[in-house]
C-alpha cells in the first residue's frame, strides 16, 4: 500500500501530506515503501544469533586444558563487557547498535550460565539454567522495548517450558514471559507476531495447567476439560478481537483483524476435527474433572464475547452466539451422558456449512477476498471429508449432502432476492 | 504513579541507565550465585565415594558428558515406610561399607543424625529412582567416549556432601584405564 500511495504522489495525483494522511489510516508510512532497514536489521540479528550459537558450541567443546577459573572469568568478563558496550551505545543515542550488543550480551550471559554448570558438573534440574537465562533477559524487555530481545526471551522461556514438561515438571511462571510479550506488543503497537505468540503461549499454558491438575499435580494427564476450556478462551478472545476492530487507533484495529483471522482458522480446525463421529465417541467415554462447571465456562465466556462484539453488529455477535450455543449444548450433553455421537457429528458438519456461508457472505459484504475463499474452501473440504468418511451408511451420507445442498440453494436464492430488493430500492 | 510509569521509556536516559545497570548487575549476581552454589560443597563438604554405572549423551547447551547412574539411584521400597510421588524431595541416609557408601533409608524429612544425601524422586515403580544432581560429568567428546569405555570396567565417583544433603561431583575414579 505504501508503494501504491508513493506512486500516486510521484504521478501528482495527490500531495505528499495527503499520502501520509491516507497511509496513517492503515498504520503505514510513505518511507515503508523504500524501507530497506528491516532487511538489514533482520540479517544483522540473525548473524549475531549465529555467532551466539557458535559461542555456545565452542563452550560445549569443554576446553579442559584451560583452568576452569580462567574459562569462567573469561566468559563473565566477555558478558559484562558486551552488555556495558550495549548500555553505552543506548545512552549515547545509538539505539539499534545498542540493542544488537545487548542481544549478544544476553546470549553471552546464558552461555556463561551453561559454562558454570558444565565446569562444576551441575546435573541438578537442568532446566533451571534456562530459566535463569530467561529471567535475566526479562527486564530488558521493559527497559529497551526491543522486539528482538523480547523474541529471544520468549523463545528461551518456551524452550525452558518444553524441557520442564519433558521431565514432568510444571513451568508455573511461563505466563510471566508471555504477558511481557503481550505488553510490549500493546505498547509498541507494531508487532502482531508478538501479540499472537504471547496469546498462543498463554493458551498453551492453560492447557498444561489443566493437564497438570488432571495428573494430580505431579504428572501431565490430558483431560477432556481442556477442549471446552480452550473453546471458552477462544470465544472470549473473539469478543476482544471485535472490540479491537472498533478501536480508533488503526494499529490496534489491525491487531483485532489479524487476531480474528487466526481465531477463525483455529475454530475451523477444531470443527473439522469434531466433524468425525469417532472423535465425539471418544469424548463420550471421558468424564469431566470439573463436572458441570466445564460446559458452564463456555456460557460465561460466550456471554462476555457477545457483549464485546454486540456493537459491531449481527455479523459479529451472530456467530459468537451460535458457536456458544453449539459448544455449550454439545459438551453439556457429554456431561449428562447417553450421547449420540452421530447426531453431534451431523450438527458439527452443519456448523461447518453455516461457517462457510458466513465467511462467503462476509467476504462479499466487506470485499475481503480472504474470507470469501476461506468460506469456499471450508465448504469444499467439508464435502471432501464427508465423501471419504461417511456419517452412517451410504444413504445417511447422501441425505447429509442433500440437506447441505438445500441449505446452499436456499442461501443463494435468499442472497439473490436481497440483492434485487436493494437494486429496486436504489432505482 | 501513572505519570512516573509513563516517563519510564527508553527515551528517558536516566531510566535507561539505572534500568540497564540493575539488569546487568542482576545477571552478574545470578552468575556469582551459580558459581558459589557449585563450589560451596567442594569447599566445605565432606567427601564420600559412590559406585557408578555410566552412559554417554550430549546436553543441548553444555556439550558431552558421561551420564552417571549410582547404586544409590535405585532405592528399594523396603528401605522406607513413606510414600513418594515423582518430583518429591527425599533424603537418603548413607552408610559406609568397604570404603563405598550405600543407602540404608529414604525419608521426606531431613535425618537428625548421620550422613545423608538430598535427591528428587524420578520414578516410583518398581523401586524408587532418585536423582541427586550429580549424574552428569562433563568432558570433551573424545574424552567422554574414552571414559565411558574405561568406566565399564567399574568406576567410583568422589562426591562432596554439605550438611544439608546437597551434593557436588568432584571426580571419577576408574578401576581400569584413565577416567
Amino acid at each position: 500500500m505504501a508503494r501504491e500511495v508513493s506512486d500516486w504522489v510521484r504521478e501528482g495525483l495527490i500531495e505528499p501530506a495527503q499520502g501520509e494522511a491516507i497511509l496513517a489510516q492503515y498504520g503505514a508510512k510513505m518511507e515503508d515503501a523504500t524501507d530497506s532497514s528491516l532487511g538489514y536489521f533482520m540479517l544483522t540479528a540473525l548473524a549475531i544469533l549465529f555467532v551466539g550459537l557458535a559461542l555456545i558450541l565452542i563452550v560445549s567443546h569443554n576446553w579442559d586444558e584451560i583452568p576452569r577459573l580462567t574459562r569462567m572469568l573469561g566468559l563473565v568478563f566477555i558478558t559484562l563487557a558486551v552488555n556495558l558496550q550495549g548500555m553505552r551505545l543506548m545512552l549515547t543515542g545509538s539505539d539499534k547498535a545498542g540493542i544488537f550488543w545487548l542481544f549478544f550480551g544476553s546470549i553471552c550471559y546464558g552461555t556463561t550460565i551453561m559454562l558454570i554448570a558444565q565446569i562444576y558438573h551441575i546435573g541438578e534440574h537442568f532446566p533451571d539454567g534456562i530459566l535463569y537465562w530467561s529471567l535475566g533477559v526479562l527486564p530488558l524487555i521493559f527497559i529497551t522495548r526491543s522486539r528482538l530481545i523480547t523474541f529471544l526471551c520468549l523463545g528461551l522461556a518456551t524452550i525452558w517450558a518444553l524441557v520442564e514438561i519433558e521431565i514432568e515438571f510444571f513451568p508455573s511462571i511461563y505466563p510471566l514471559f508471555m504477558i511481557a510479550g503481550i505488553w510490549l506488543a500493546w505498547v509498541r503497537k507494531d508487532s502482531v507476531l508478538l501479540l499472537l505468540s504471547g496469546l498462543a503461549g498463554l493458551i498453551f499454558w492453560v492447557n498444561l495447567l489443566l493437564a497438570w491438575i488432571g495428573g494430580e499435580w505431579y504428572t501431565f494427564e490430558a483431560i477432556i476439560d481442556q477442549i471446552p476450556g480452550t473453546i471458552a478462551i477462544g470465544l472470549f478472545l473473539t469478543g476482544c478481537s471485535w472490540l479491537l476492530m472498533r478501536h480508533a487507533d488503526s494499529q490496534l484495529k489491525r491487531y483485532g483483524q489479524i487476531l480474528h483471522l487466526w481465531l477463525i482458522r483455529g475454530g475451523l480446525l477444531l470443527l473439522f476435527v469434531l466433524s468425525f463421529s469417532d472423535v465425539w465417541q471418544e469424548f463420550s467415554k471421558e468424564e469431566y474433572l470439573f463436572g458441570l462447571f466445564t460446559p458452564l465456562v463456555i456460557v460465561v465466556s460466550g456471554i462476555a464475547a457477545f457483549f464485546l462484539s454486540k456493537p459491531s453488529g449481527s455479523n459479529a455477535y451472530g456467530p459468537v452466539l451460535l458457536n456458544t450455543l453449539f459448544f455449550f449444548l454439545s459438551f453439556l450433553w457429554i456431561d449428562l451422558g447417553n450421547v449420540n455421537e452421530m447426531w453431534l457429528a451431523i450438527i458439527t458438519n452443519l456448523m461447518l456449512l453455516f461457517t462457510g456461508l458466513w465467511l462467503i457472505h462476509r467476504g462479499i459484504e466487506d470485499s475481503t477476498t480472504q474470507f470469501f475463499y476461506t468460506g469456499v474452501g471450508v465448504l469444499l473440504i467439508t464435502a471432501l471429508l464427508r465423501y471419504f468418511d461417511l456419517i452412517g451408511d451410504y444413504i445417511g451420507g447422501a441425505i447429509l449432502f442433500i440437506v447441505a445442498a438445500l441449505i446452499l440453494f436456499g442461501a443463494a436464492r435468499y442472497w439473490q432476492s436481497q440483492k434485487l430488493k436493494k437494486e429496486r430500492a436504489n432505482a | 504513579m501513572r505519570e512516573i510509569f509513563k516517563t519510564w521509556t527508553p527515551a528517558n536516559k536516566r531510566f535507561l541507565a539505572i534500568g540497564l545497570a540493575i539488569t546487568i548487575s542482576a545477571q552478574m549476581m545470578v552468575l556469582v550465585t551459580e558459581y558459589l552454589s557449585s563450589v560451596w560443597p567442594l569447599w566445605f563438604g565432606n567427601p564420600i565415594t559412590l559406585e557408578t554405572k555410566p552412559v554417554d549423551p550430549r546436553s543441548l547447551f553444555r556439550g558431552n558428558y558421561v551420564l552417571l547412574n549410582y547404586t544409590i539411584s535405585d532405592i528399594s521400597k523396603n528401605l522406607t515406610h513413606e510414600d513418594f510421588k515423582p518430583g518429591e524431595v527425599g533424603y537418603v541416609t548413607l552408610k559406609e561399607e568397604d570404603g563405598l557408601f550405600v543407602a540404608t533409608a529414604l525419608q521426606h524429612e531431613k535425618p537428625e543424625t548421620g550422613i545423608y544425601i538430598r535427591g528428587r524422586v524420578k520414578k516410583v515403580k518398581p523401586d524408587y529412582r532418585l536423582k541427586y544432581g550429580i549424574e552428569a560429568y562433563f568432558m570433551p567428546k573424545e574424552k567422554a567416549l574414552q571414559t565411558e569405555r574405561s568406566v565399564r570396567g567399574g568406576a567410583q565417583a568422589e562426591i562432596f556432601l554439605l550438611s544439608n544433603g546437597k551434593a557436588a561431583l568432584s571426580k571419577l575414579i576408574c578401576a581400569k584405564g584413565d577416567c
